[in-house]
């Protein structure tokens, strides 16, 4: 739609008489913009062992220690292994480690696999894994994963193919910081702060082309020590506008799409035969996040009575077409440490209506006009996030509270909530795969601006609990450890937890192999061939 | 062709105006209720306009929509002209400094795009109405005060003027009975394409998410929750996009009208 934005843009000055013609046709104009929708210019020529991908945005770089906005992330995870990775279940995996020995509660020794090789040839030794982890250490990247690593002590090559790691003390969570990709020490110190736009690695694909805002190009690394990608090359084509992304695919110039494509519209794509559609339950957890300090909020009954009011079948079956599953914790239900005892919060608007009686905030005029309460709720502008934002509004307005919905720009909205200048507002926990999670929402020594405790919660048990946590090994009294966090916080509710997303993935008939994985990961496209 | 154009812009505007005045009685349906089971009804006997995502009624939102965008228009346009008028009128009929502080003011907000300066300004400010009339109203005054500063800069030495002056009338009285009538033509043409021009604006802002708040029926709203359902639903973004062009034309072919009548000499 950017076309008729230009045209508003063009013929919107304030101007004396004359112009008249100029409304007209400016007029129509916006008119054929909203019939017609534009394509790119740009056509993608397919060959046989190429998969076209759609993203909705380009990766800002694929220096794997300085991704962090999910393209970057997912992208740079086919480019460049890590020590360990994770399997379809979120399992660590090994990688370029084979295998790893825990000599002490604080120390690792991870043995490399035989002839591992970068993509430019040559070879991935030790020294380019302590490198890794050492420039993210030291600073000198200015690296966003600095404070994961703040608790290692010493890292050093012990052989070419032995590193061994100390931790200053035992850290549980530790492990899941090493799938981060390794990079190559010569070339990563030859290219600087270029190393991002052509990151030398030793993941199963290479990167040929690199222009962040229209194409992202892959080939396969043939000298690739695991198992092969099944395609010869994958091209992930930046397209912004979610009506041009499902064009794209129907017509051919895209083979795959996966969580770009509405829910509300998946049903009209994939009538004509030609789309397929798989999903899968996904690990990313919307919530509602509620500020703790707000003299109403701070009330748990009130905070149990918007869960007991927000009738989240009704926006799961209508706003994301049954692909959402109701959450009850931040945890998945694939983690391994998800308590599967926890129960929900069902709509109950009756209920809802007595809390905030028992509460205090009775209804001044019962079904009448008069609120309970007033509450600002802050979102992204985000349109579908705004729609639901509506309907949770709407469903909050007829138990009697009055709910303003106020989209803010993404990074107004994001600063407002980080630090602390909110009443209600959504959003999700993307990438969840340690419990320890806990420790940084629900930790009250987490509080804004350092921390993620941003709806300000306090609970001296949870405290203790996930400082334990951190320092149990043994993975089963983790989880008894987590399970009891995770009905603690169940009750006192800091944030009401909505719903896990599926992931959707939308590809052409004609290929093999399409899966997805909860966390979305990209190196299921590996797998993926055409017929 | 002249007559009839600016007949049927009159038309369309009086149309729109009866539309907004009395929305509530017109709209067959609630503008805000759901009815989810009717969610992306196309348009059907009960619902002429069909139903939007979550089945509200497209028809009545439009009629509830031409509230917001004749409202703002209206608002925007009136505070514009008041102020501008007064401005500009000040400004030439004192001449000397008092001119020459306000053509270099007047520069310095004609310099910035309007569009360009509204999104600025709006990303600042809470979506809701009232900050749409105050942005669109902070650029809108300079185009009415330069119009009548050169109205009154022509026109203060001419004969009429110099004999109220002679008759002992002072500047307040000049400026208010002799000069302001002899120029309301030319404001008027002004005005009209004024609205137009807001009411462009205000749907762009909205469409951009920078205009009226969340659930207030906007045209420039509809037409921009339209776009994500443009392949299944393209008619959510054509009606509002309807009402956008119709009431753009009215204005526009009114202003001509009126621009004949009462302005021969812009021809």
């Amino acid at each position: 739609m950017r076309e008729t934005q230009a045209t508003l843009t063009g013929s919107c000055a304030f101007s004396v008489g004359g112009v008249h013609t100029i409304w007209l046709i400016s007029a129509i104009l916006a008119l054929v913009c909203i019939l017609s929708v534009s394509t790119s210019c740009r056509q993608a020529v397919a060959a046989k062992g190429d998969i076209n991908i759609a993203v909705a945005a380009g990766p800002i770089t694929l220096d794997p220690r300085l991704a962090t906005d999910a393209e970057s992330d997912k992208i740079s995870s086919l480019i460049c292994d890590g020590l360990l990775g994770r399997d379809d279940d979120g399992g660590l995996t090994p990688m370029l480690a084979d295998r790893f020995e825990r000599i002490s509660d604080t120390s690792y020794r991870f043995f490399l696999r035989d002839g591992l090789l970068f993509h430019d040839g040559t070879p991935l030794t030790a020294e380019d894994v302590v490198y890794t982890f050492s420039s993210i250490m030291d600073g000198s990247i200015s690296s966003p994963f600095r404070s994961s690593f703040t608790r290692v002590a010493a890292i050093e090559a012990e052989s070419p193919t032995v590193v061994r790691l100390d931790l200053k003390e035992p850290f549980a969570p530790f492990l899941s910081y090493l799938t981060r990709g390794i990079v190559s020490k010569k070339a990563a110190l030859a290219a600087g702060a270029s190393f991002g736009t052509h990151p030398v690695c030793a993941g199963p694909y290479k990167l040929v082309r690199f222009s962040p805002d229209n194409v992202v190009e892959l080939e396969a690394n043939a000298a690739y020590y695991g198992e092969k990608p099944r395609n010869a090359r994958l091209l992930f084509d930046v397209i912004k506008d979610d009506n041009v992304r499902a064009l794209k695919l129907i017509k051919g110039d895209v083979d795959l799409v996966q969580n770009g494509i509405p829910a509300l519209i998946i049903d009209g794509i994939t009538k004509s035969g030609e789309i397929r559609m798989k999903n899968g339950d996904g690990s990313v957890m919307s919530y509602m996040g509620m500020n703790l300090t707000d003299p109403i909020l701070s009330n748990k009954k009130v905070r149990q009575a918007i869960a007991y009011a927000i009738d989240r079948d009704e926006i799961i079956s209508h706003r994301f077409k049954g692909m959402a599953s109701k959450a009850n914790s931040i945890l998945s239900p694939a983690n391994w440490a998800y308590d599967g005892e926890l129960p929900q919060y069902p709509f109950d608007p009756a209920k809802a209506m007595q809390l905030m009686d028992e509460a205090g905030f009775k209804d001044p005029d019962g079904p009448g006009p008069l609120p309970r309460f007033r509450l600002t709720y802050k979102t992204s502008t985000v349109k579908e996030r705004v729609e639901i934002a509506r309907m949770i509004a709407h469903q909050l307005e007829k138990v009697g509270i009055s709910v303003r919905v106020a989209p803010y720009e993404w990074a107004t909205f994001y600063r407002d909530v980080r630090k602390g200048n909110f009443q209600i507002y959504t959003l999700s926990w993307v990438g969840v795969s340690d419990p320890d999670i806990f420790h940084e929402v629900c930790g009250s020594s987490q509080f804004p601006p350092n921390g993620l405790n941003r709806d300000r919660y306090k609970n001296a048990e949870v405290d203790a609990l996930v400082e334990q946590g951190r320092t149990t090994m043994d993975e089963g009294e983790r989880k008894k450890i987590y399970s009891r966090v995770q009905q603690i916080v169940f009750d006192d509710l800091p944030y009401v937890p909505l719903w896990y997303e599926k992931n959707v993935v939308l590809y052409r008939k004609g290929l093999e192999g399409v899966r997805v994985r909860p966390d979305a990961s990209y190196r299921v496209f590996m797998d993926v061939g055409k017929k | 062709m002249k007559a009839f154009t600016s007949k049927l812009g009159f038309a369309i505007i009086v149309a729109m105006v009866l539309a907004a005045l009395f929305a509530p009685y017109l709209a067959p349906y609630d503008p805000s209720e759901y009815h989810l089971d009717l969610s992306f009804a196309g348009p059907t006997f009960a619902h002429w306009f069909g139903n939007d995502a979550d089945g509200r009624d497209v028809l009545s939102r439009i009629i509830f929509g031409a509230r917001v965008s004749l409202g703002i228009g209206i608002a925007v346009v009136g505070i514009s002209l008041v102020a501008g008028s007064a401005v500009g009128l000040i400004a030439g009929y004192a001449g000397g400094i008092v001119d020459r502080i306000f053509l270099f003011v007047s520069d310095v907000f004609l310099a910035f795009p309007s569009f360009l300066f509204a999104i600025a300004v709006a990303a600042f400010l809470e979506p809701s109405i009232a900050n749409v009339v105050l942005i669109l109203s902070l650029k809108g005054w300079v185009t009415y005060a330069r119009l009548t500063r050169g109205e009154a800069l022509s026109m203060r030495e001419r004969d009429f003027v110099a004999a109220a002056r002679a008759s002992g009338a002072g500047a307040p009285r000049i400026v208010l009975k002799h000069l302001f009538p002899n120029m309301i033509g030319p404001v008027l043409v002004n005005a009209s394409f004024g609205m137009a021009g807001v009411i462009m604006i205000e749907s762009a802002l909205s469409f951009l998410g920078l205009g009226v708040p969340v659930d207030t029926p906007s045209w420039g709203a509809m037409i921009d929750q339209g776009t994500q359902y443009l392949l299944i639903a393209p008619y959510l973004s054509i009606f509002p996009g309807i009402a956008i062009m119709l009431v753009v034309l009215g204005f526009n072919f009114l202003g001509d009208g009126l621009r004949d009548k009462l302005a021969p000499r812009g021809r």
